[in-house]
């Protein structure tokens, strides 16, 4: 029944972007779109674990279409997982237009039915977003509306259920946000150098109680007030949230009301930067549903504030939210010394120092298992993740550009990898030297290649990675690369992870063709991970904007 | 302008109160509670489960086994289990099948349309099953095996831990009403801590439906017979505490629940698991098992 509801809507949409064009014999100019495809061709390679997959191909792929037409919008994307590339989740099985969309908008206001992404505030309530290569769709099948009755004062409300693979969540989410912008407000503000911006924001799940051994609320309500204050260089972010009981299956079923405060500043001026964040959470996780698993069908938006490192030795031991409680902050500094200094050089040089810690709460149940006590400061002795690093960026001559790079790291890999607070692996410690340098031989011709070392004694031992990466502008990138983990402490572990990839761009089409090992762990995105199985194998991809 | 704010704060503030349902404790509810058997509570006092003619208390290791109906390399691991706990480990060895997990939900196709799910076991999977992947062992919580090559050794090393307690289960049924009264005591060997619970479980044996076996040229068979599946936690995933108090050598205690067995159930199969665990570690110290008649 779905399925062919959902034949005749595309077929519909089809005909609703093609017969005005038809008609009038002009181009579809108020039709855009993109496409993407990933394909993966995998083999068993028992040396780095990575299991025989019965499809032997994988794909992703999705083509997404808008229509505007004044002040109407419509939209839709058709996704085919066919079958769900290694690491997501296998319900993504199947294809069929997973989002449709028919959005009304004015200045003042905005009406959308169908599928929306929306987020309120900083997001420690509500973010509903999508993220192509974790997995995450969790847009909000409904009816949104915003609405700014004058400058200076924006609503939002919102009612639906969240996408759900292809069905949607078995839960009911009302809400609505309250954004005042005291400067576009007041008159008597307009001119003022401090700019300051005032939110709240309110969401409500309904799920009916059907556990025969829990009381369970039916009814969940999260709060959350912000303030945005800006003042010259100096800008100040701070959002408190506060979660009725919610016991649900990954915060082990505790009746704590949930809260979360979230602090950033930082401050900005000619060649400095400093940048503070700090964040206490405490049970703030909220989702949907209450039997749920790893990123589904999340509401709250808590991505992890920790300095987000691009490099691949980094992404082994990558730091991930602990949802149910942690305490933490990070601190960067950067500083570019002037050109034209002894220290600058003739380009200047940037030095980034950046210093990151989180620890557990210290927490003592007082109804066991469903309510806990726990101090604010939690118990530092409970280490989650520690990084201590520095980068220096130089550019040397207009050819030549070197990045060096020396990161500290301690990562609680039972906590961060297993949810376990039981000790398996343990923290394990480690030292990170980078070095990447970038070569332009002429404008078209660029040559960038990485030596990353990580050294550890825990874990699986010590990595040594070998990356180089030639550009033809504009068309080509040829990147091969060897990860090595000489010093893996079982000798037929030590395995080398090699990849290579070609891209080729035309206009706005991409097209990657790659084989290689890929070691398991966490992919990140923005401070959001999903595990990554190994695999082994070929991959393809094509992604097209039209 | 200033009155508009004002009214939209407080229709938001009024949303968040008048929408919010605060439980207050207790939070557990006792399945389909009703009153007690109290010739059964009788019966069970009249015997001292303990006492020198009592039958001597005998180390059971808990195995939960976290499978799926469309996992289809369960039934060879699940073959493994039953093989443990009816040969090897017999008398020594509780098994529990635990559904849990992707491979666990049902679909409309027509065979895998029943839903083994439970709360407690939706629970258990995401809290022990740190792989989320099946076939997967607990033993005794305290030592886990993805896949069923690590159970034997896992399950024999478990036996040389000396029980800290003992378990006595004394179960009565009434047919005519589907009354299940089931007494349980608990005798402390050594001293404990004051995090001791006890968790007691209805499991059913012998329930027929189809399951996913790999080996199988037909993978899917329709007459599979699963074994010990885990239906109800009696008292919640996690129990009950038995005191507040650090418990000493010799403590005892007995605790009784009442209910009504559900239809869909078949009494001549179905049993009662009890298990007392330290609840901030997991590790269970001992297990019993009997059939509700």
């Amino acid at each position: 029944m779905l399925k062919s509801l959902h034949y005749y809507l595309f077929t519909g949409f089809i005909l609703l972007f093609l017969y005005p064009a038809a008609a009038q014999q002009t181009p579809l100019k108020n039709i855009s779109g993109s496409f993407q495809t990933d394909v993966q061709l995998l083999f068993p390679d028992s040396l780095i674990g990575a299991e025989a997959v019965d499809e032997k191909v994988l794909s992703n792929s999705y083509l997404q279409l808008s229509y505007q037409q004044g002040n109407f919008s419509a939209g839709l994307r058709y996704e085919a997982y066919l079958n769900p590339l290694l690491g997501f989740d296998r319900r993504y099985e199947g294809q069929g237009i997973a989002n449709r969309f028919a959005s009304y908008n004015t200045d003042r206001l905005e009406l959308t039915v169908g599928n929306f992404y929306e987020q309120f505030g900083f997001g420690n309530v509500f973010r509903a977003y999508q993220e192509w290569s974790l997995g995450i769709d969790n847009s909000v099948d409904g009816v949104r509306m915003r609405f700014k009755p004058v400058d200076g004062l924006a609503i939002k409300g919102i009612l639906g259920r969240q996408r759900k693979f292809w069905e949607t969540s078995e839960s009911l989410l009302r809400g609505g946000d309250l954004e005042v912008n005291l400067n576009e407000l007041l008159p008597s503000w307009e001119e003022k150098t401090t700019q300051i911006t005032l939110g709240s924001s309110f969401l409500n799940k309904f799920q009916a109680d059907d556990d025969i051994n829990l009381i369970l609320p039916e009814n969940v309500s999260a709060f959350a007030g912000r303030a945005s204050i800006v003042h010259q260089g100096f800008n100040l972010d701070a959002e408190y949230a506060y979660k009725i009981n919610d016991p649900f299956q990954l915060n082990k079923f505790v009746y704590n009301p949930g809260q979360s405060i979230y602090l950033n500043m930082g401050y900005v001026q000619k060649g400095l930067g400093i940048l503070v964040s700090a964040r206490r959470m405490d049970n703030m996780d909220f989702r949907s549903e209450r039997s749920v698993s790893l990123q589904e069908l999340t509401l709250s938006f808590l991505p992890a504030i920790s300095r987000l490192h691009t490099y691949r030795m980094t992404t082994l031991y990558t730091y991930a939210t602990q949802f149910n409680g942690e305490v933490g902050g990070q601190a960067t500094l950067i500083y570019t010394i002037p050109r034209k200094t002894k220290l600058g050089g003739k380009y200047g040089t940037r030095i980034q120092l950046n210093y990151s810690r989180f620890h557990g709460l210290d927490t003592t149940f007082t109804e066991a298992p469903f309510l806990y006590e726990s101090s604010f400061f939690g118990d530092p002795s409970l280490i989650y993740f520690e990084d201590a690093n520095i980068e220096i960026t130089k550019k040397w001559t207009r050819e030549l550009k070197t990045i060096v790079s020396y990161i500290y790291m301690r990562y609680n890999a039972d906590v961060v990898q297993l949810g376990t607070r039981s000790t398996n692996i343990g923290v394990v410690t480690t030292h990170l030297a980078i070095g990447e340098a970038q070569y332009k031989f002429n404008r078209k011709l660029t040559l960038r290649s990485e030596l990353q070392w990580l050294r550890t004694k825990q874990d699986m031992g010590s990595w040594a990675m070998a990356l180089a990466e030639l550009s033809v502008s504009p068309n080509w990138v040829i990147s091969v690369f060897d990860e090595y983990n000489y010093g893996n402490p079982e000798p037929d572990k030590r395995v080398h992870y090699y990849t290579a990839n070609i891209a080729y761009a035309f206009g706005p089409n991409r097209m990657t063709v790659g084989y290689g090992r890929q070691r398991s762990g966490l992919l990140c995105i923005g401070g959001i991970c999903r595990e990554v199985p190994a695999s082994n194998g070929f991959s393809f991809s094509l992604m097209s904007t039209f | 302008m200033k009155n508009f704010s004002r009214l939209s704060n407080l229709i938001l503030l009024a949303f968040f109160f008048a929408s919010c349902d605060i439980i207050e404790p207790p939070f557990v509810e006792t399945i389909n509670q009703i009153p007690a058997d109290e010739q059964c509570l009788e019966d069970a006092k009249a015997t001292d489960p303990f006492g020198p003619s009592s039958p001597a208390i005998t180390r059971k290791v808990l195995f939960e086994e976290m499978t799926g109906h469309k996992c289809g390399n369960c039934p060879a691991a699940s073959e493994t289990a039953v093989s443990l706990t009816e040969g090897k480990y017999a008398g020594q060895m509780i098994l529990v099948g635990v559904h849990a997990g992707p491979l666990s939900l049902p679909d409309g196709s027509g065979k895998y349309e029943t839903d083994y799910r439970t709360s407690a076991g939706n629970e258990l999977y995401s809290e022990l099953n740190a792989f989320d992947a099946v076939p997967f062992g607990a033993i005794d919580r305290a030592s886990f095996g993805l896949g069923a090559s690590t159970w034997d050794t896992k399950i024999s090393q478990r036996l040389q831990v000396p029980p800290k307690v003992g378990l006595r289960i004394f179960n009565c049924y009434d047919a005519d009403s589907a009354a299940v009264t089931t007494v349980i005591d608990v005798k402390f060997l050594e001293a404990g801590t004051n995090q001791e619970y006890l968790a007691v479980y209805l499991v059913e044996d012998e329930v027929i439906d189809y399951q996913k076996d790999y080996r199988l040229a037909d993978s899917d068979i329709p007459d599979y017979h699963h074994h010990n599946v885990l239906r109800e936690a009696i008292n919640g995933t996690w129990g009950v505490p038995l005191t507040t108090e650090t418990v000493n050598k010799d403590d005892r205690f007995t605790v009784s629940y009442s209910f009504k067995l559900s239809d869909d159930y078949d009494p001549a199969h179905c049993r009662v698991v009890a298990f007392v665990h330290q609840f901030d570690t997991y590790e269970i110290h001992n297990a019993e098992i009997a059939e509700i008649q």
